[in-house]
């Protein structure tokens, strides 16, 4: 009974440790393992091909409006350079100088006793000037006459759409920020006649801008607005007074305008002037100036037709 | 609590196991999982793309039609300055033209001849070039200078006089003989 009890019992742990045998029990969990591996397998892939639906409904869409929007994205860098290139060519065609206006102020100063004989300028790429006058001045006073000319040129060029010729600096003086800009002479028929502006008075602002210099009287004249009721406040006799202009025309605005003799001298030559015999002098003019802006060159060409 | 113990045979069936679910593991993400989940988050990508490109697209096209409007000047303008000058070198063209043009305005024997070219400093002048010339009036007379001048101006706008030298005739000192150094900036069509 004993024995059979105790094979009885080896029986059981047996049959237990064959239970508990570790390659049955991982197999068991390899294959749990595996199905729950591919039950998430199976609901990722099925989450993964609802993207690719999503993902393929927007390809169609966006095939359907890729082409309009690649043309409209090419048109944008098209007008995008049309415009960019437009303003850069606007500002060449506005930045350049224009000598019609100039060949006709210098025409204005030769008087029938000046010649001219040659005439070289040139402007450089800030639109400063450069002018070298050659010619000859008769009279009984030869080099007054010259000089008459010269400052001809200075009343000439120093003209603004104004029409307010300021004083010029004393001789030698360079441009300074703030200087005193005086009315030397008020051109006739000009807006600032019409103004009551009057030579010995001094510009204090245009518009609210300040006139610190003949530099700002000259860059307010070549912005000013035609047509337009401009304000003038200028100083005279210790009294501010505040006047009105209106600028119909805009002509050729030069600044820092000097006009300086190179050479002058009395030459063995004589001119018959008015059936007389006058000494003659040689004179070179060096002018300078820097341009601020000007009128449009077809009115200019339509004055002198 | 004692661990039970295993004997060798146990171990090795246990290692076994542990191995077999070691490499199922290894290929589930290696093989399976893991290309599925890098697809997916490649297609959520470009879904981001997609949708961001779909919801421009319109701003895109909006924007052309804006620009489109707000550039009418500007492109008009362009289309005339590239009509100023023909088709060809321009040295075939310019001098003729110029000859024309100062013969129109009574002045003879006007002639031009090419100083040099060169492109713009602009990038945005790309497609441009400059080019220089000399024009000889070899006779004329100031006023007539002046009206051509003037008419030349404006009616080139994309020519510039740098410079400008007039010699007086010691013969017949009512005519001068004029030198002109002048730029103009032409498109360079392709």
């Amino acid at each position: 009974m004993a024995l059979q009890l105790n094979l009885l019992h080896e029986q059981f742990t047996e049959e237990r440790q064959r239970q508990r045998d570790p390659l049955k029990i991982g197999i068991r969990v390899l294959i749990g393992l595996a199905v729950m591996l591919v039950l998430y397998y199976a609901w990722s892939a099925y989450r993964t091909l609802q993207i690719k639906g999503r993902l393929a409904g927007l390809d169609h869409d966006w095939q359907k409006v890729e082409p309009k929007v690649t043309a409209a994205q090419k048109r944008v860098e098209e007008l995008n350079a049309i415009i960019s290139a437009t303003r850069v060519l606007d500002n060449y065609i506005e930045s350049r100088f224009f000598w019609a206006p100039l060949l006709e102020r210098i025409a204005g100063c030769v008087a029938p006793n000046t010649q001219v004989t040659n005439f070289n300028a040139s402007v450089d790429g800030n639109k400063g000037v450069q002018l070298v006058i050659d010619g000859y001045a008769a009279g009984r006073e030869p080099r007054a006459v010259a000089e008459d000319f010269r400052q001809m040129l200075i009343e000439q060029l120093g003209q603004n759409s104004f029409g307010i010729q300021p004083r010029p600096r004393p001789k030698n003086a360079e441009p300074a920020e703030t200087e005193e800009v005086v009315v030397d002479q008020v051109r006739e028929g000009s807006p600032a006649q019409q103004a009551q502006i009057q030579p010995g008075d001094s510009i204090l602002r245009i518009d609210n801008h300040d006139v610190k210099n003949i530099g700002d009287l000259a860059d307010l004249s070549a912005e000013v607005e035609l047509g337009k009721k401009i304000n003038m406040e200028v100083q005279r006799k210790g009294r501010t007074l505040k006047l009105g202009a209106e600028v119909k025309e805009r002509r050729a605005n030069y600044k820092d305008v000097k006009v300086e003799f190179k050479s002058l001298e009395e030459v063995d030559q004589v001119a018959m002037l008015s059936g007389s015999h006058m000494p003659m002098a040689r004179y070179t003019l060096a002018i300078s100036f820097k341009s601020a802006g000007q009128g449009p060159a077809l009115a200019v060409a339509r004055n002198r037709k | 609590m004692k661990a039970p113990k295993l004997n060798k045979d146990q171990v090795q069936k246990l290692m076994l196991s542990l191995i077999g679910i070691v490499v199922l593991l290894y290929v589930y993400f290696s093989y399976f999982l893991g290309p599925l989940s890098k697809s997916r988050a490649n297609a959520l990508i470009e879904i981001e793309d997609r949708q961001s490109k779909l919801n421009g697209s319109k701003g895109e096209i909006d924007k052309a039609a804006k620009l489109e409007q707000t550039a009418k000047n500007a492109a008009a303008r362009f289309e005339l300055m590239k009509t100023f000058y023909p088709e060809g070198a321009p040295i075939a063209w310019f001098p003729p033209r110029i000859k024309a043009f100062f013969a129109a305005q009574k002045i003879d024997k006007a002639s031009a001849k090419l100083d040099g070219n060169g492109g713009f400093a602009q990038s945005e002048l790309s497609g441009w070039a400059q080019y220089n010339w000399i024009v000889d009036l070899p006779h004329t007379d100031y006023k007539q200078l002046g009206r051509a001048v003037a008419e030349l101006e404006n009616s080139e706008p994309l020519l510039t006089i740098q410079k400008l030298s007039v010699q007086g005739s010691h013969e017949q000192p009512q005519f001068q003989s004029v030198s002109l150094v002048v730029a103009n900036a032409i498109m360079e069509k392709k």
